[in-house]
């Protein structure tokens, strides 16, 4: 994968001394972070260290408590809500894909309501988003006629619609059978291809050495470590994340 | 046929009375449906104001659930016929007829939506918002539809029970079905026939309800449910 670094660009994302407190849980803990358009930045760390959180603080499905985050220059406290999460997709552990609606009026729904764009424009996108992740055939079948596998890959299509500069992966693979990972990784390594900027949070290392522009270790909700997955996976510097490398490892 | 009681059921009073008990009938069908839309429609509007705990629409709901699920029917009608004029509101028989069963109806069906706005699952209602959809599309298309669907076997107990109370207007000398019936029996004594009409009827329109639901549910589940999620 090509990296550019361009010295003027400012970062996509700025995170600043983020907090984040659940009662009297201290969830982020001074979190400082950089994302570059079109960097995959792969976010690893033991359960309850604040990956999540940090994920979605940054479309606001979780308020800040300190610090800030910059999206392209602006706190995203500064957009109007549903303004910056047209801007942000997200892709859940659980698919949450609308039970009511077919694959296809899954992906038009929000375009349609929203921008009032006609179906048939919206429709015309989504089959072609539906065939890129592969599911051009099921467009017409409703969430409990499909896989689990294939269910997340219309939740990816549906977050895609609103043409997002960013895309957030919270654990997406975790809730799928093994036989079905595949092809949830093998849409999101596309995406990267295609130059989105994405930050996934995942226990799939492999993805991460592969597709990962940058690796980043959390724990107790800090930055403990962060580089090349290559460094930060094969040959970690902090005892805390070699201690969490060769836990998954069994 | 003769019966040694001395009791014969003679059909010809259900023929002789006909043009009078289709008129109940009528009666009786208007202030149901009448009665059972309006209820859907009150249910709908508190339900969803206590799930999401609207301020002040919540207390009213509260309020008026406890006042109205926990006071019966017949006092409801007797209190909008009788007392509602000395507090100055004059109303037609055939309104406080539609009134007392949407707020009655409105009632139950406020638990009922409720109960169906609270089992909408989060996850689905997240991930619109995560696409940007805001509150009012959220709830208008992601909310409303779901919990519809949870909502309508109850639904359809409670507009059963509304036009079965129907009934419960003769009280108040409605012209409906049951008021029809009974005065029938007061002047020829023909209980055992006019009875057997109520129940007969009663017994239909219920039976083509519940077949009018299930072919809904039955509609519906075809597609995605809630519980598939």
């Amino acid at each position: 994968m090509v990296t550019e670094f361009s010295v003027s660009a400012r970062p996509l994302v700025e995170v600043r001394d983020l907090r984040k407190r659940f009662g009297a849980n201290e969830v982020l803990n001074g979190i400082n972070l950089d994302i570059h358009a079109g960097e995959v930045v792969v976010i690893v760390g033991p359960s309850g260290s604040g990956k999540s959180t940090l994920l979605r603080c940054f479309n606001r499905l979780e308020s800040i408590d300190g610090g800030d985050i910059l999206f392209e220059g602006r706190s995203v406290s500064a957009y109007r809500e549903h303004e910056l999460r047209q801007r942000i997709g997200m892709v859940f552990q659980q698919f949450n894909l609308f039970p009511h609606l077919t694959a296809l009026d899954n992906l038009t729904i929000a375009p349609r309501k929203i921008h009032k764009t006609a179906r048939a424009i919206c429709e015309e996108r989504a089959r072609e988003l539906l065939a890129r992740v592969g599911l051009a055939v099921k467009a017409g079948s409703y969430p409990n006629q499909l896989s689990g596998g294939q269910q997340q890959r219309v939740a990816i299509a549906r977050a895609l619609m609103m043409e997002p500069k960013m895309m957030l992966f919270d654990e997406v693979t975790s809730a799928l059978d093994p036989e079905l990972i595949g092809e949830v990784l093998a849409v999101m390594r596309q995406l990267a291809d295609d130059g989105m900027t994405m930050v996934v949070v995942t226990h799939e290392m492999q993805f991460a050495r592969e597709v990962g522009d940058r690796v980043v270790f959390m724990d107790g909700g800090q930055i403990i470590e962060q580089g090349a997955p290559g460094a930060v996976l094969l040959n970690p510097s902090e005892a805390r994340t070699q201690q969490f490398l060769k836990r998954i490892k069994g | 046929m003769s019966d040694p009681s001395g009791y014969a059921f003679d059909a010809q009073a259900i023929w002789r009375h006909l043009p009078e008990l289709a008129q109940g009938l009528l009666h009786t069908l208007g202030a149901s449906v009448l009665g059972i839309m309006a209820a859907v429609l009150i249910g709908l509007v508190f339900g969803a104001a206590r799930a999401y705990r609207v301020p002040v629409a919540n207390q009213i709901g509260t309020a008026y659930v406890a006042l109205f699920r926990g006071t019966p029917i017949l006092v409801q009608i007797f209190f909008l016929y009788y007392a509602l004029p000395d507090l100055g509101i004059r109303l037609e028989v055939s309104h406080v007829a539609v009134l007392a069963l949407a707020l009655w109806g409105g009632s139950y069906n406020t638990e009922n939506f409720r109960a169906a706005f609270i089992a909408v699952p989060p996850g689905a209602m997240q991930a619109a918002s995560a696409l940007g959809m805001p509150g009012h599309l959220r709830f208008i298309w992601i909310a409303l539809p779901l919990a519809v669907r949870v909502a309508l076997p109850s639904l359809g107990n409670t507009s059963i029970s509304v036009l079965k109370d129907s009934a419960y207007l003769s009280v108040i000398a409605y012209a409906e079905l049951t008021y029809v019936a009974t005065n029938i029996v007061a002047i020829e004594f023909r209980v055992f026939e006019m009875f057997a009409v109520l129940a007969a009827t009663y017994l239909g329109m219920v039976l083509l309800l519940s077949w009018g639901l299930s072919r809904i549910t039955a509609h519906l589940a075809r597609r995605g449910t809630v519980g598939d999620l």
